[in-house]
């Protein structure tokens, strides 16, 4: 069972209150002779969303990228900016975008500032106010000046941020931001990203991380082999239903009591653990009829992240077999 | 990954294609239409006219001399070789400009790269430069062709060495003693042209034939190739590459020798000095009343001379006994007697000369002679128990040997075993 | 246009620039100090040296005795390798990728680097010429000399030749570059592109080398080089010149429009 949109024509209207699309692909698809590296890839990011594009390292992330931004071409399939086609009209196109892919590259032996000055002026007039603005947000206007050689990974990455903005765009794609980052780093970048979304601007962010994509993005998209294996929005990709792990004075006792309410499915005794598929709400139900049934209760713990990751894993890797197909998850049009 | 190398390749492909046709399109001259056909008679009739329509000549040229082996290797990242920086230097062979001006002079620009040999001959004189030795010589008209006149226009060095009229006038003699053909037509320096050719007589000649080609429009003639017998490309070759006929501004023809350089005067060589080394036959005696064997004998005697004449019975039978002349010593050289063997082209010459200083003196000289010539051009050989030398090219062949005082010299357009027979029957 | 002036500001802020262009530079100093101190012993010589041997007397031939020799080799060689790094340089470093993330033609970008390059050729030969000339004037003096076909001429004549000369060997070197240029949009190596530029260019000179392949010659656009000396004549030679030119011309025009073709619908990897 696929989870993907369906694709109709009539999505250039957008049923009432939807925002207006800035980004979508169309059957996107590259081969490198034998390889098939990206696969009839659909994909719509709306007005203001912060769009996480999800998947494992050489899932065809990067790949797709360039074909958005026209740096390589589709074999087959195209993609569209705010009406305008790539790669037909990939001039028009880039007007609207900023960002860069993998690694940002300027010039080492020019400073921040020069650089920017340098790449700036390309889409639209940047004046020098411009320049120490957006150097501002990212945190680069002390060392502005210094030849960006001598930079460190993560300031490249800022600086990158910085260049990407610089025209104040209305997409903004990042590939792999954090990649290669310190958690604080990291911190930073995931804060500068949510407040982009907050700003209105609409941000393509590619990561391999789920938890990333989870804090920082409102709607995601996985992929897999080149092929997409889930779209929605962030808060239902993972299962409406949470793990807990259950430490109680009688494992056995506590099992049956479990098993025998309503709202709690696949008991399971792991590593010493009852592990209970339940919701939030099922949750307090069940410590009451555990200490009812007279079951000491010594721990819950929700198991949600690791859950989570497993389900990721889980997706990716099942989807070899066969697309999608994890269970309990809303696709769902929109 | 592999059809978007090919479409790379294809893509070059067609870059070179369209630059080779291109560069070809650029370099395409000269029309293709066809000339009405001409008796050779009339076409000789319509050249010797056209030196009075046609007054100037000029455009580049290339001559090459097939007679010297040569080197086929010219230098790396430097284009052609060098220019010569003589006259004999001239005669191997080169490419450069040409201008002629009825009237007016001549101006020859050998062209190397980095230096230029010009010759020039007009109001002041002849002239040589070369600039890669920055000298000028001037040469004076060789000894008994004439006072040499300064200052009168125009010199008789002028006429007497343009191309164009000593070739028209080589052609009406050789109506006389050869076959004369409109053979085809073809392009030369972008004109479409007739070829005129001259086949000889005589069928012991080396000599092939004489191939004129001739502009269709104007009837000067274009160029020169001489043919052996047997040969497809020619051993000889001069003509122009592209041709124009504009008149000329009369300062071409004026050479003065720049501050600094080194100027020399010097005389054209003549004839009779030439036969030390390579001879042509073609050149005839300028002397009346040819005399017999008996005559030129007696009188070759009476200057000191000694002639060794070849048996009778051994010459070969297409060199029966022609004519003599016998020239009385002058400066520079001793008595000299030319005996003349066959017909036609396929004369050979036999000169023998005196020489001036004693026996030593002379082989001196010929020893000088010998050193003088091109590199490989000339082999030693033994010519009955004395040396000599011989000279074997495509066109004509050379036994020069010494008997005594007597230097003498067989030379004649014929094969070399016609000649080495010849010689086998004077010594 | 806005991208050339970009080229331009990352040209200047390069050291390598102006280590090549020092390189050029060095070649007429050292030549007028090699003949300064040579000046009493040296004989005239044909061939090559025939321009340059005009140089032993005169300062007013250093401009083009220091052309003759670097058009040989040297040229070239610093052409191709400007023309290879403008576009693989790029990519080597990635920068390329951030220059196409932005609203310009792939045109523009290979035209702005061609463009570059071209200044940057201009720039190194106008210090040749200065450079020789200043070296030149220093040590030998400028004066009147004789023409190679013997007619005396002034000094400002033959600065007026010389800067022709020049033009025509811009043309000729803009062809080593246009085909390293040509290169750099299959490879990623700047290196890969310079070296199989010039491997083109020795093949051409080995070709037009031997008589036998003398109908080859006209095409091989390295025949044309020398075709400046006709200038030194008088009248001039136009010819020669004139038919040089045009086959630069076409040479350039021909793989620059198979240079864009390529660049057009190159992939980006780096």
């Amino acid at each position: 069972m696929t989870m993907t949109q369906d694709r109709t024509d009539g999505l250039a209207a957008p049923p009432g209150g939807a925002q207006p699309v800035v980004l979508a692909t169309y059957g996107l698809t590259k081969s490198f002779g034998d390889t098939l590296a990206v696969d009839h890839l659909d994909l719509t990011v709306r007005r203001g969303d912060v769009f996480g594009f999800l998947g494992p390292n050489g899932a065809g992330k990067t790949t797709t990228i360039r074909m958005i931004v026209g740096l390589i071409y589709p074999t087959s399939g195209y993609a569209t900016v705010i009406d305008h086609q790539v790669p037909r009209d990939k001039i028009e196109a880039l007007r609207h975008i900023g960002g860069f892919v993998e690694v940002p590259a300027f010039y080492g032996n020019m400073s921040a500032r020069r650089n920017l000055r340098l790449m700036g002026g390309l889409n639209s007039e940047v004046d020098e106010q411009r320049v120490a603005e957006v150097l501002d947000i990212v945190g680069l206007s002390e060392r502005a000046d210094s030849k960006v050689g001598d930079y460190s990974h993560g300031m490249k990455q800022r600086l990158g941020i910085a260049n990407a903005l610089i025209n104040s765009p209305e997409l903004i794609i990042l590939d792999e931001p954090t990649s290669g980052l310190d958690p604080q780093g990291m911190k930073d970048v995931r804060e500068l990203v949510r407040e982009l979304g907050k700003d209105g601007t609409t941000v393509f962010l590619s990561s391999h991380l789920l938890h990333e994509v989870e804090q920082v993005c409102n709607r995601a998209v996985i992929i897999n082999k080149g092929r997409v294996v889930i779209e929605g929005p962030v808060s239902e990709l993972h299962p409406q239903h949470s793990s807990v792990k259950l430490l109680t004075s009688d494992q056995g006792k506590a099992r049956d009591v479990v098993a025998a309410l309503a709202g709690a499915q696949q008991v399971t005794i792991d590593e010493g653990y009852l592990v209970v598929e339940a919701s939030d709400g099922t949750v307090r139900e069940m410590v009451a009829e555990l200490v009812a049934a007279g079951v000491g209760v010594d721990a819950v713990i929700p198991a949600r992240e690791q859950g989570l990751e497993d389900f990721f894993l889980g997706l990716t890797q099942s989807s070899d077999v066969d697309a999608g197909g994890a269970a309990g998850v809303a696709g769902g049009a929109r | 990954m592999s059809r978007r190398s090919l479409i790379s390749v294809l893509v070059v492909v067609l870059a070179a294609a369209a630059l080779a046709i291109g560069i070809a399109a650029s370099r395409a001259q000269g029309s293709t239409a066809t000339l009405p056909t001409i008796a050779p008679a009339q076409l000789l009739a319509r050249v010797a006219a056209a030196q009075q329509t046609t007054k100037a000549v000029s455009g580049s040229v290339a001559w090459s001399n097939g007679l010297i082996p040569g080197s086929d290797l010219t230098s790396l990242f430097g284009g052609s070789g060098a220019a010569p920086t003589s006259l004999t230097g001239l005669l191997m062979g080169g490419s450069g400009r040409l201008w002629i001006q009825q009237g007016a002079g001549l101006r020859l620009e050998s062209q190397g790269s980095g230096s230029d040999f010009v010759l020039v001959a007009g109001k002041n004189g002849l002239w040589s430069y070369s600039s890669a030795t920055d000298s000028a010589t001037q040469y004076a008209p060789p000894a008994g062709a004439g006072k040499p006149t300064a200052g009168a226009s125009p010199s008789p060095a002028a006429t007497s060495v343009n191309p164009v009229s000593a070739i028209t006038k080589a052609l009406q003699h050789f109506a006389a003693t050869g076959a004369v053909a409109v053979s085809g037509q073809t392009t030369v320096a972008g004109r479409q042209s007739y070829v005129l050719t001259v086949t000889p007589t005589s069928t012991t000649t080396t000599f092939g034939s004489l191939r004129v080609a001739v502009d269709g429009t104007t009837f000067v003639p274009l160029r020169v190739q001489v043919f052996a017998r047997g040969d497809t490309t020619p051993t000889l070759s001069a003509g122009f590459t592209s041709v124009s006929y504009r008149s000329l501004a009369g300062n071409l023809f004026t050479f003065t020798p720049p501050a600094g350089a080194n100027v020399r005067h010097t005389s054209l060589p003549s004839p009779q000095g030439l036969m030390g080394g390579a001879g042509s036959q073609t050149r005839p005696a300028a002397q009346p009343a040819p005399l017999t064997l008996t005559q030129a004998r007696a009188r070759a005697a009476g200057y000191g001379l000694v002639l060794t004449l070849p048996r009778q019975d051994s010459l070969p039978a297409s060199l029966p006994f022609a004519g003599a002349t016998v020239a009385p010593p002058a400066r520079g050289h001793g008595a000299t007697a030319i005996l003349r063997y066959g017909t036609g082209f396929g004369t050979v010459a036999l000169v023998e000369s005196q020489g001036v200083t004693g026996a030593s003196g002379a082989s001196a000289n010929f020893q000088q002679r010998l050193a003088g010539l091109p590199q490989g051009l000339a082999t030693r050989t033994t010519v009955a128990g004395t040396p000599g030398y011989e000279i074997a090219t495509a066109l004509f062949n050379v036994v020069a040997w010494q008997h005594g005082k007597v230097t003498a010299v067989a030379a004649g357009m014929v094969p070399q075993a016609t000649l080495q027979a010849f010689v086998a029957a004077v010594s | 246009m806005k991208l050339l002036r970009r080229e331009l500001t990352k040209l200047f802020a390069q050291k390598r620039s102006y280590v090549g262009w020092g390189g050029l530079l060095a070649v007429p100093l050292l030549i007028t100090l090699a003949f300064y101190l040579n000046r009493n012993n040296h004989h005239h010589d044909n061939g090559p040296g025939g321009v340059i041997s005009l140089a032993f007397h005169n300062g007013l031939l250093m401009p083009l005795a220091s052309v003759a020799m670097l058009s040989a080799f040297l040229l070239p060689l610093l052409a191709s390798m400007v023309g290879a790094y403008q576009l693989a340089g790029e990519s080597e470093t990635g920068t390329i990728k951030t220059w196409l993330m932005h609203s310009i033609t792939r045109g523009g970008v290979l035209a702005s680097k061609w463009g570059v390059a071209v200044i940057y050729v201009i720039i190194g030969l106008a210090l040749v010429f200065v450079g020789g000339l200043a070296a030149g004037a220093l040590a030998f003096g400028l004066h009147a000399q004789p023409l190679l076909s013997g007619q005396t001429v002034g000094v400002t004549h033959w600065l007026g030749l010389s800067l022709v000369a020049y033009l025509y060997v811009l043309v000729g070197v803009i062809c080593v570059l246009s085909l390293a240029l040509l290169f750099a949009t299959v490879t990623n190596s700047s290196l890969s592109a310079a070296i199989g530029a010039l491997v083109v260019f020795i093949v051409m000179n080995i070709l037009g080398a031997f008589s036998y392949f003398d109908f080859l010659k006209p095409y091989l656009f390295t025949s044309h080089l020398d075709a400046w000396q006709s200038l030194l004549s008088q009248p001039v030679a136009w010819h020669p010149i004139v038919t040089g030119l045009i086959t630069f011309a076409i040479y350039i025009a021909a793989l620059m429009a198979a240079a864009w073709f390529l660049f057009r619908r190159k992939d980006i990897l780096v």
